[in-house]
Parts: structure tokens; C-alpha cells; sequence
């Protein structure tokens, strides 16, 4: 078992600091809280955001716009679109995206439970957000293309540039994808 | 041109450095001496990936973790260094240091034309043969086409795999649909630059061949699987099909380029000398074009020069350039015609090392 991201020289570090400075509760405490992350963290019922509660949340909170829903491929994009502040609607976590050469197909994704969420409760638009990569592209599409004789709005969000992004740096498809998403100002 | 060139475990070869004469170079040793792995390093240098190989485990070697290329080219006035590094889990490719992010940006910097012995196969092999020399020229003279088409081959897995999941029956599909329109969006780019180039280079073959051989009605036709704007449909009408067969049976994954004497197909009627100068004629033209766009790229001729009878080794060196530089491998220098050459620098190598460098001319 291996943390993403944490060479062997991280972990000989994260190694010796435990033994220097923990104490035996430490040691304790450390373990309980990961068997809680076993134990109590699981996916939102209604979202698919990681929560401790049955719903998270996002979606006990009364006072966001119930009318719209953002589609993310996972619970880490919820964090990052939280972070900016912008946005007060609901989310939806996939849990991935469409990629049947890795046995990713829509049964392993939670799509049929945002089908569901939509016939059960008026929302009025989904944006989809997810990424800008062949497979994002192909699982936007897809969602589109169910939900297309429905009244939903269905929106993808806009590309381009990031900020402070240089214009001669970019490359085709960003360009593409920003030209396309263009507005009158 | 290229003034410096460092091959470290590539090949053969543990740590070889050369320094290129500007026009001419004769790199000549014994069977499995290594003159055709310093071709081959410079081609690789210059795409990110070799002509000869699929994956880059075989050109590094034999023992060792990675192979490191180096070179340094000088146009007008500043350098520029190239560097590639190979290992098994992945390459890196930087220009003057700066590693780069994407192969696209990478490869198409430095350009080459390879003449070598496996050109006889873009004109007596299969399809597959003749796609792979159409993707590596056109990658060379339209960087988006490199990306069009690893976009394209990653969609056609995706789209072929789920055809597998699905049974016979599973005609109604809404990731099928949405997988085949993506497939036929760089579908259609990647049919468009092949139309072109193959309509650019059939003008620089109707010069080109005639000089070279006494067949004056020597054509090349653009073969594509389907037409520009009508992929997608076809890949609706041919589901249940593929369906069936696990595969996806349309599409420029089964393009081919057709090869004439008139209306007669070559492969029928020709000799091994016609097809030899075909596919000369064929490189000739792709140097002519790339030397339009930019200036005139490497030529590298693997075995092929001394194959050539004196006539022709003439006309070949007369086609090219002024400013190309060139690299001729052979066995000996008794099969090269050297009062055509002008000035040129040999280097003979023997056992993977450079065993003496002498300039003529
Ligand atoms: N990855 C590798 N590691 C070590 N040696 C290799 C590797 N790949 C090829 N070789 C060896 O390098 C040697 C030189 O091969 P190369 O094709 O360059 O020879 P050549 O001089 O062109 O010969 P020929 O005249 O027969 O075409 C061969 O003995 C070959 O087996
Ligand atoms: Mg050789
Ligand atoms: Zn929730």
C-alpha cells in the first residue's frame, strides 16, 4: 500500500519523524482515524460526494440553488469549485469517466443515479465539468446526448485560457475550445 | 545542419560522439558494424521515435536503463541543442533545455528524410506499410497532425473495445454514437492532410519520376476508406456489422495509396529495380516538399546510395539541394561514385566506435 505522490525518501522522513515525535497515543490516534476513514467516510447517497453522513453537506444545505446541478469526475473537483466560491448549486460526483478500454462503461459510473435525481426533482440545468480530456469529452457528450429529449438545459462549462494565460503559448485544442466559448462583452 | 552529434547507450553504441561534415558524409564499415544506428539515432533525435521500431525498449542497450540523444544544429546563426532521453518507462524530449511537454511539440523540429532498404515495402507491402509512411511525412511538414491522430487511434480503441462489451444484438448504443462522432471528427482531419499532401506530392512525382526512370505514367492515388464528410453515417449503417466482428471496419485506420503505371497497379507488373526507384522517387519527392516549407532537412541514406548505378546516384545528388546535408552508409567505398560528390567526410566504423574520420574535396 503507497500514498500517491510520496517517494521513499518522503516516507523515511514521515518514518523517522513518528518515531521521534510521536508519543504511544499518537500512534493511537492515528489509527483510529484511519479506521474512521474506513468506517464512516463514504459517498454522499444523493451526490456521490464524500461525506461521514448519509447526505453531505452540500445537499443539506437548504439555502444553495436546488435548481441547477454541476457534474464533476470526482469528489476532489467539488472541493476545487468550493474553494472558488462562485458557484451555490448541487454537484454530482461520476466517479470517473467513460473509458470502456478501462472497463469504464456508464454502469460503473453514477450516472444512472443522476438520471434518477433528475426524474424525482425539478433541476432546472446540469453543467457538465468534466475535464477537457478525450474521455471528459466523451462522457459530456454522452450525458448530452441521454438527457437531449428532456427539458433539462443541459451546459457544458467554457474553456480557454488560464488566467494570465499568453495567447501564443496555448496550444490547438485550448484555442479551439475558447474560441468556441466566446461571449459578447 | 547538424555540427554535433552524442549517442549514449543507443544501440550499440555506449558513448559516441560525431562531428558532421555540412554536406556530405560517408559513414562506411562491415556488416553489424553500426552504420545504420547512427542513422537511425539521427532520425530519432529528430521524431522522438524510430522508423525501424514500434516501442523504444530495442534502441536502448542491451543492459542498460536508458539511451540518451544529443544534438546540436545550427541555422543562420544561433545553435540549438536537441536532446532526447529513452527509457522504458517513457521519454523526454528538451529543445535548448527546455524540456517540452507534448512529442508534438517536439518532433518536426529537426526534420529528416530516411532512404533505407524498408522503403521497397511502402510499394510491395500491405496498407499498413503505406499509412505509416503518410502519418511520419506528414508529421514532419503538419505539427497538428501528429496529435489528430494519437487522438484518433485512442478513440478507435475506446470505440472498438466497446464494441466487444456489447453483444450482436446491442445495436442502440448512446456511447457507440458519441464515440463514433468523435472518431469521425479527427477522422476527418486526418482524411483531409492525407488528401493534400498525397495531392502535393503526385505534382513533385511527375517530375521526379520521369528523371529517374524510362516509365513515363507512373501516378499515385489517394485510396481512403470513406469519404471526407460521410464517416459518420457509414459508421451508423456498418454498427450491426461491427457489432459482430469486434472491430471497427471504416475509417483511415484502413486507408491505403495506390501505386500506377497508368491504369495498371505496380505491384502486378513491376521489377525490383522499378519499385527501387519508386520508392526513391518517393522520398525525393517529401525532401522537395519539406525543403519549400523550411529549409532543406537531413537526407540519411541507409544502404540504398550504393545500390544505385553511377547515372542515378548523379541524378539523386543532383535533386537534392545546395544546402542538404547528407549521410550515405555503405559497406565499401568501392560502390559510391565519389568524383560526383564534391567535398565529403568519411568516417569509418568498425565495432561500434569511429576508427578514423578523413575529409576529401
Ligand atoms: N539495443 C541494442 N543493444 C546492443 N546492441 C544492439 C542493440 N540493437 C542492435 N544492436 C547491435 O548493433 C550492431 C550494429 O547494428 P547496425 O544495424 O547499426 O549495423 P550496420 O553497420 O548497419 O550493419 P549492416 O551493414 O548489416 O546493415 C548489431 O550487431 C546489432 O545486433
Ligand atoms: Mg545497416
Ligand atoms: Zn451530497
Amino acid at each position: 500500500m503507497r500514498y500517491p505522490g510520496v517517494g521513499r525518501k518522503t516516507a523515511e522522513r514521515f518514518a523517522l519523524h513518528s518515531q521521534n515525535h510521536f508519543k504511544d497515543d499518537d500512534y493511537e490516534r492515528f489509527s483510529e482515524v484511519l479506521l474512521r476513514v474506513k468506517e464512516e467516510i463514504r459517498p454522499c447517497s444523493v451526490c456521490g460526494m464524500f461525506t461521514d453522513q448519509e447526505r453531505c453537506g452540500i445537499c443539506r444545505d437548504e439555502s444553495r440553488d436546488q435548481t441547477r446541478i454541476l457534474v464533476v469526475e470526482e469528489s476532489r473537483d467539488v472541493l476545487v469549485f468550493e474553494r472558488g466560491g462562485d458557484y451555490r448549486g448541487l454537484y454530482h460526483v461520476l466517479g470517473g469517466v467513460l473509458s470502456p478500454s478501462e472497463g469504464v462503461g456508464p454502469d460503473q459510473l453514477r450516472i444512472r443515479e443522476l438520471l434518477e435525481r433528475l426524474r424525482n426533482h425539478a433541476h432546472e440545468e446540469l453543467i457538465l465539468a468534466t475535464n477537457l480530456s478525450d474521455e471528459g469529452e466523451t462522457t459530456a457528450l454522452y450525458i448530452q446526448r441521454l438527457l437531449k429529449d428532456t427539458d433539462v438545459l443541459v451546459t457544458r462549462i467554457a474553456y480557454g485560457l488560464p488566467a494570465g494565460g499568453d495567447v501564443s503559448y496555448a496550444d490547438e485544442v485550448t484555442l479551439g475550445k475558447a474560441l468556441e466559448g466566446r461571449k459578447k462583452i | 545542419m547538424l555540427e554535433w552529434l552524442e549517442l549514449h547507450q543507443f544501440r550499440c553504441y555506449d558513448a559516441f560522439t560525431m562531428e558532421p561534415d555540412p554536406s556530405i558524409n560517408l559513414i562506411i564499415g562491415g556488416n553489424a558494424q553500426g552504420k545504420t544506428s547512427i542513422l537511425e539515432g539521427i532520425h530519432t533525435l529528430s521524431l522522438g521515435r524510430s522508423y525501424k521500431t514500434q516501442t523504444d525498449g530495442p534502441l536502448i542497450k542491451q543492459g542498460s536503463d536508458f539511451a540518451r540523444l544529443h544534438g546540436r544544429v545550427r541555422r543562420g546563426g544561433r545553435p540549438q541543442s536537441f536532446e532526447l532521453v529513452l527509457s522504458h518507462a517513457g521519454k523526454k524530449a528538451s529543445v535548448n533545455g527546455v524540456e517540452q511537454a507534448r512529442l508534438s511539440d517536439y518532433a518536426g523540429r529537426l526534420r529528416t528524410v530516411v532512404f533505407a532498404p524498408e522503403d521497397l515495402s511502402v510499394v510491395k507491402g500491405g496498407p499498413a506499410e503505406r499509412r505509416g509512411f503518410l502519418d511520419v511525412e506528414i508529421s514532419q511538414l503538419d505539427r497538428l497532425y501528429v496529435g489528430h491522430l494519437s487522438r484518433y487511434r485512442k478513440l478507435l480503441k475506446e470505440r472498438n473495445e466497446r464494441l466487444k462489451q456489447l453483444k450482436p444484438s446491442d445495436t442502440e448504443d448512446a456511447l457507440l454514437d458519441v464515440l463514433g462522432e468523435q472518431l469521425a471528427h479527427y477522422g476527418r482531419k486526418l482524411i483531409r492532410a492525407r488528401a493534400a499532401f498525397v495531392e502535393r506530392l503526385s505534382a513533385k512525382l511527375r517530375d521526379i519520376h520521369p528523371a529517374l526512370s524510362e516509365e513515363d505514367d507512373f501516378r499515385i492515388a489517394y485510396q481512403p476508406s470513406v469519404d471526407e464528410g460521410g464517416h459518420s453515417r457509414l459508421l451508423r449503417e456498418r454498427r450491426a456489422y461491427d457489432l459482430l466482428r469486434g472491430s471497427t471496419s471504416t475509417g483511415p485506420h484502413r486507408d491505403d495509396l495506390g501505386f500506377y503505371y497508368g491504369e495498371h497497379p505496380v505491384r502486378e507488373i513491376a521489377s525490383q529495380g522499378q519499385i527501387r526507384t519508386i520508392a526513391l522517387a518517393l522520398k525525393l519527392a517529401v525532401v522537395d516538399l519539406l525543403a519549400e516549407e523550411r529549409d532543406p532537412p537531413l537526407v540519411l541514406l541507409d544502404d540504398v546510395f550504393s545500390e544505385l548505378d553511377r547515372e542515378r546516384q548523379k541524378k539523386l545528388l543532383g535533386r537534392l539541394e545546395g544546402g542538404t546535408q547528407i549521410f550515405i552508409t555503405a559497406t565499401d567505398l568501392s560502390g559510391i561514385h565519389l568524383d560526383a560528390l564534391g567535398s565529403y567526410r568519411v568516417f569509418e566504423v568498425e565495432a561500434a566506435t569511429i576508427k578514423g574520420v578523413t575529409n576529401y574535396g
